[in-house]
């Protein structure tokens, strides 16, 4: 029973909140933004209410594009929920040095999983032929250089001390392994924080709430996109954010239930919450404090990111 | 006698401050050289309280050996002719409005200042104190450059102040770093002197010693106009007012060589000869290789002498690099030689800009007609700075020739030949053509200030006088300079 | 405090000049350079504070003072003030492209890795990066000196760097003996001030930037 319990049960839990909690901190964000610009914002349940309406709402396909570009949504969305699969939400029991529960997969194949569906998200944005999705795409593909070797820095420079990239150990170390607080943590925290912003399509690097063509990145790509088609690739959107809010949680602040005492639980799972507000709020400040960038001085802010990333390394290896 | 060594500053900063109420401008000359001329008899006495009592110390910051001597009366010298000089360029600036009348005040008040500087670099035993005033130096000495207040006095003036103040960074981290060697060494008291890290310099831990002696190199050499850092030199030299050109070049650049003697000889102590002198070696050939062909093509006659300036810092260099007794003492030698010869040279530069109202050389002409005076130093200045007997740079280059030659540096030796005789023939070519010849006739003719003869005439006799003969008491502070630097 | 706690501060502190000193290389405004030049200085001030506690040298109380009166407070308000006098327009004009100078400052960092760990001896007294995070932040504030066209972004980076010979020097020995310490801080206003005084008579009589002017050449 309790094999079951920590083998199955608990991570399924762990995914599935992830999936439905992803809008409930799109809508917290918004309506924090709405708040910090002195407007009364929609519910924070909005988030649900737009995929609903997209769901029941038919589908319209460009002629250029071909059955491959229906199938998309779907593949992002499970590529979305695989990588949710990969980190630990407040459970994450650790006996002699690897995890216990199903070997999934470590933080590498996490950062793959959104690899995959970002390339599936620009592949379709191209196949639709329209102008604005072949500009987000080539955008976001730009932007992605900067991202993703920054992010496997910043995953290498924690998974030197812990000794393995599954993120499961990592999260379950509750003291002692990592030692305290460094300045490597630090300065990966920061460049983690940058690429929160990147990753989850915000200002400074992209703006979610604008459909002007020259501004977007992420959106330009779903434009061709409707119906449940189109409400799948924003719930995954949904799930990326909160899924990298709990990746970084991990990473940085591990403070997990290590076996399945109930009080343990709660505790991990009050951390989290606490957590995902802290870094929710962190995002609404920024979103709402700062003006985005111009395309062209994008890759001048990743790369702050890339070499804070980089030091981190560094401070770790020397 | 040891309190000399405080007083000696403190005398140009008070006339420099005292000068601040003075409007007029023979006072101001007067208290100039009244200043001066009282520097270089305080300098005489802790010359011969040093030839006889040895070191002397005071108030644990301030020390004064053979080597502080050495520039100490250098700097004497050149503040005294250049003192002298002021007084017939001043007088000509005021008249033709080159120098605003209510500004002359702070041009000479700064002038105190910069010299008060120079003085405490050379004199601070504490190597913070030591890139304090040095830092000062620079900061004195840029208001002093960008003076005229016009946009190529300014830009070069920025360029100076920015480029050795990133330069002279390095040499605070060196120092640091020397410092911490000292203070691990177990120096608990004054880790920061020179006295105290020179005489333990041998329980030092060479790997740091090492790297703070590279950014020792990099940071003072910056501000000594060593090659590839030189950048700022000939613009600040071009563009500064004669008198000041003559100290930057005549006296300056060789403080910062003086504080690149004092880490030489706390890394001869530290790791043994080879690697500052290396390092001296590169960086003096280096020099003298870069400045060559810009000295070739130059048609500014400052900017020919700016380049010259650093020809000559890299032959010292090159000299302390060969190292030994030999060397060094040329080194030291030449130290002076090049400081008493270019202060000449920029007294002459002076006078036939404001005589043809031009830089460029091409458009000097029989300046010989027009200032027999000058144009005959020009002719003497030029060989000299050539390196041709019976001039003192002569002998020295010769010494630094000799050095190499015994020390097996023949590679290094053939390249300072090669590059000696190709500015030779550059120079004399340049110098020959602005000397003889018939001047323009809208030039003025004669009328030289006998200020400016008596100045030049004074450095041209040290300059033929040490070419001839090296009096023995000269010799002795040279030789006691040479055993301080290589730590004996 | 513990000198164990004061390494992990110091430690700390030293990320945190490391980040400040990034902002600083990447700013393509003034205000912000000038702002986080202001705000790397609190750090400093900060690791005296936590190294004279630690310690019991008092010395370095005031040190942490000093840095805080000049670095933090005057400084930043003298290079405002210069902004608003010349009423410039704040952008920063590379020389070399911003990537690049990023680049090359991880290589500067990876320099400094190399030259401390031929510091054995240093390495053993004290703990932790501070000797290389100091010696980095010394290089990038020259990098910054000589990558950018501006002539306060250059005054800028100049402050940077001698806030890394600072940390440097609190790190390896505890400071400088106090007395060449403030005679350094002094030095830096001094130059500061002739820097400033430079870049507005230029301004005022000429109308560029000081640093764009290159007629002397060759």
């Amino acid at each position: 029973m309790d094999q079951t319990l920590t083998r199955w049960i608990l991570p399924l839990i762990q995914v599935v909140l992830l999936v439905l909690l992803g809008p409930l901190v799109t809508g917290l964000i918004q309506k924090m933004k709405a708040r910090l610009q002195c407007r009364r914002g929609a519910g924070i349940l909005q988030p649900y209410r737009d995929l609903l309406k997209l769901l029941r709402k038919g589908t319209v396909q460009s002629d250029t594009s071909g059955s491959f570009f229906r199938v998309v949504p779907v593949l992002v969305l499970g590529a979305t929920c695989a990588a949710a699969t990969l980190v630990p939400v407040f459970f994450a029991p650790v006996t002699a040095g690897h995890a216990a529960l199903l070997p999934l997969g470590d933080a590498l194949l996490l950062a793959g999983w959104f690899a995959l569906a970002r390339f599936l998200t620009a592949i379709a944005a191209l196949d639709a032929g329209g102008a604005f999705g072949g500009m987000g795409a080539s955008r976001e593909m730009t932007v992605a250089t900067l991202v993703e070797p920054a992010l496997i820095l910043v995953i290498f420079s924690v998974a030197i001390v812990a000794g393995t990239t599954d993120l499961r150990v990592i999260a379950g170390h509750p003291v002692g392994m990592r030692g305290s607080f460094g300045a490597a943590d630090l300065l990966a925290l920061f460049a983690m924080l940058i690429l929160l912003l990147a990753e989850t399509g915000r200002i400074p690097v992209d703006n979610p709430d604008t459909h002007l063509e020259l501004t977007m990145l992420h959106e330009g790509m779903l434009l061709e996109h409707s119906g449940p088609g189109f409400g799948c690739l924003v719930l995954a959107h949904h799930i990326k954010q909160i899924v990298l809010i709990a990746f970084v949680q991990a990473l940085f602040f591990p403070w997990k239930a290590a076996n399945t005492n109930p009080q343990a639980l709660v505790m991990g799972l009050g951390a989290f919450i606490l957590g995902t507000l802290a870094l929710s709020v962190f995002l609404a400040i920024v979103e709402s404090t700062y003006a985005k960038l111009r395309f062209f001085n994008l890759p001048q802010f990743l790369s702050i990111s890339l070499l804070s990333s980089f030091l981190a390394v560094a401070l770790r290896l020397l | 006698m040891s309190s000399l060594l405080w007083i000696l500053p403190l005398v140009p900063t008070v006339v420099g401050l005292a000068m601040l109420g003075v409007k007029d401008r023979r006072l101001l000359n007067l208290l100039d050289i009244v200043s001066t001329s009282t520097i270089v008899m305080l300098v005489w006495a802790v010359a011969q309280a040093v030839m006889h009592a040895g070191p002397l110390r005071a108030v644990k910051t301030f020390s004064a050996d053979a080597v502080t001597v050495v520039f100490l009366g250098l700097i004497a010298l050149l503040s005294v002719t250049t003192a002298i000089y002021t007084v017939g360029w001043m007088r000509r600036e005021v008249a033709s409005g080159g120098m605003a009348e209510h500004r002359l005040s702070k041009y000479f008040a700064l002038t105190q200042v910069f010299i008060a500087t120079m003085l405490i670099t050379v004199l601070a035993d504490n190597l913070g104190l030591l890139w304090i005033t040095m830092e000062a130096t620079t900061i004195t000495s840029a208001l002093l450059v960008g003076f005229r207040l016009d946009s190529n006095g300014l830009e070069a003036a920025w360029k100076y102040i920015i480029v050795t103040t990133i330069g002279i960074s390095f040499g605070l981290f060196g120092t640091v770093l020397v410092y911490a060697a000292a203070a691990h060494a177990g120096a608990s008291e004054g880790a920061m002197n020179f006295t105290t890290i020179a005489s333990m310099a041998s329980r030092l831990d060479p790997n740091i010693v090492r790297i703070g002696f590279i950014f020792i190199m990099i940071g003072y050499g910056t501000k000594a106009g060593l090659a590839p850092m030189h950048m700022w030199l000939p613009d600040a030299h071009s563009q500064a007012p004669t008198p000041v050109s003559a100290l930057l070049s005549g006296a300056l650049i060789k403080c910062a060589l003086f504080g690149i003697i004092r880490f030489h000889t706390i890394a001869i102590g530290a790791c043994g000869p080879g690697f500052s002198g290396h390092l001296l070696l590169l960086f003096g050939i280096i020099s003298i290789v870069v400045a060559t062909p810009f000295i070739l093509t130059q048609q500014n006659f400052k900017r020919l002498l700016g380049y010259h300036s650093v020809e000559h810092v890299g032959i010292i260099a090159l000299g302390l690099g060969i190292g030994g007794p030999l060397g060094t003492y040329a080194a030291l030698f030449h130290v002076i030689n090049h400081g008493v010869t270019k202060a000449l040279v920029f007294f002459v530069a002076g006078d036939a800009i404001d005589r043809y109202k031009t830089h460029t050389m091409d458009k000097i002409r029989g300046f010989i007609r027009a200032a027999p005076y000058a144009g005959t130093f020009l002719m003497l200045g030029a060989f000299s700075l050539a390196g041709t007997p019976p001039f003192s740079i002569f002998v020295s280059e010769l010494l630094v020739l000799k050095a190499g030659l015994a020390g097996g540096y023949f590679v290094a030796i053939a390249i300072f030949l090669l590059m000696v005789i190709a500015i030779f023939a550059g120079l004399i070519h340049h110098a020959g053509k602005m000397a003889f010849g018939e001047p323009d006739p809208a030039v003025p003719r004669g009328g030289e200030p006998a200020s400016g003869v008596l100045a030049m005439s004074l450095l041209v006799v040290v300059m033929i006088g040490l070419g001839l003969m090296i009096p023995p008491v000269l010799d002795t502070i040279f030789t006691r300079a040479v055993e301080v630097t290589l730590g004996h | 405090m513990s000198l164990e706690l004061a390494t992990h501060l110091i430690d700390i502190i030293g990320a945190f000049l490391l980040i400040t000193m990034i902002i600083i290389l990447e700013a393509g405004d003034l205000y912000r350079a000038i702002y986080t030049m202001a705000v790397q200085s609190i750090f400093i001030a900060l690791a005296g504070a936590v190294l004279g506690a630690a310690t019991h040298n008092t010395d370095l109380w005031v040190i942490a003072g000093l840095t805080l009166v000049v670095k933090v407070l005057v400084l930043p308000w003298l290079l405002l003030r210069v902004i608003h006098r010349m009423r410039i327009h704040h952008k920063i004009d590379p020389l070399i492209p911003v990537t690049t100078t990023l680049a090359i400052a991880a290589a500067i960092v990876m320099l400094a890795f190399y030259l401390s760990s031929s510091l054995v001896l240093l390495k053993q007294v004290i703990t932790g990066n501070a000797l290389p995070i100091g010696i980095a932040l010394m290089l990038i504030g020259i990098l910054v000196m000589m990558s950018r066209r501006t002539a306060l972004m250059q005054m800028v980076g100049l402050f940077a760097a001698e806030n890394g010979i600072f940390f440097t020097a609190m790190a390896i020995s505890q400071g400088m003996p106090l007395i060449i310490e403030i005679g350094v801080t002094l030095d830096v206003i001094l130059a500061a001030l002739v820097m400033g005084v430079i870049i507005l008579r230029v301004k005022s009589s000429i109308g560029s930037d000081i640093a764009d002017l290159d007629e002397l050449k060759g």
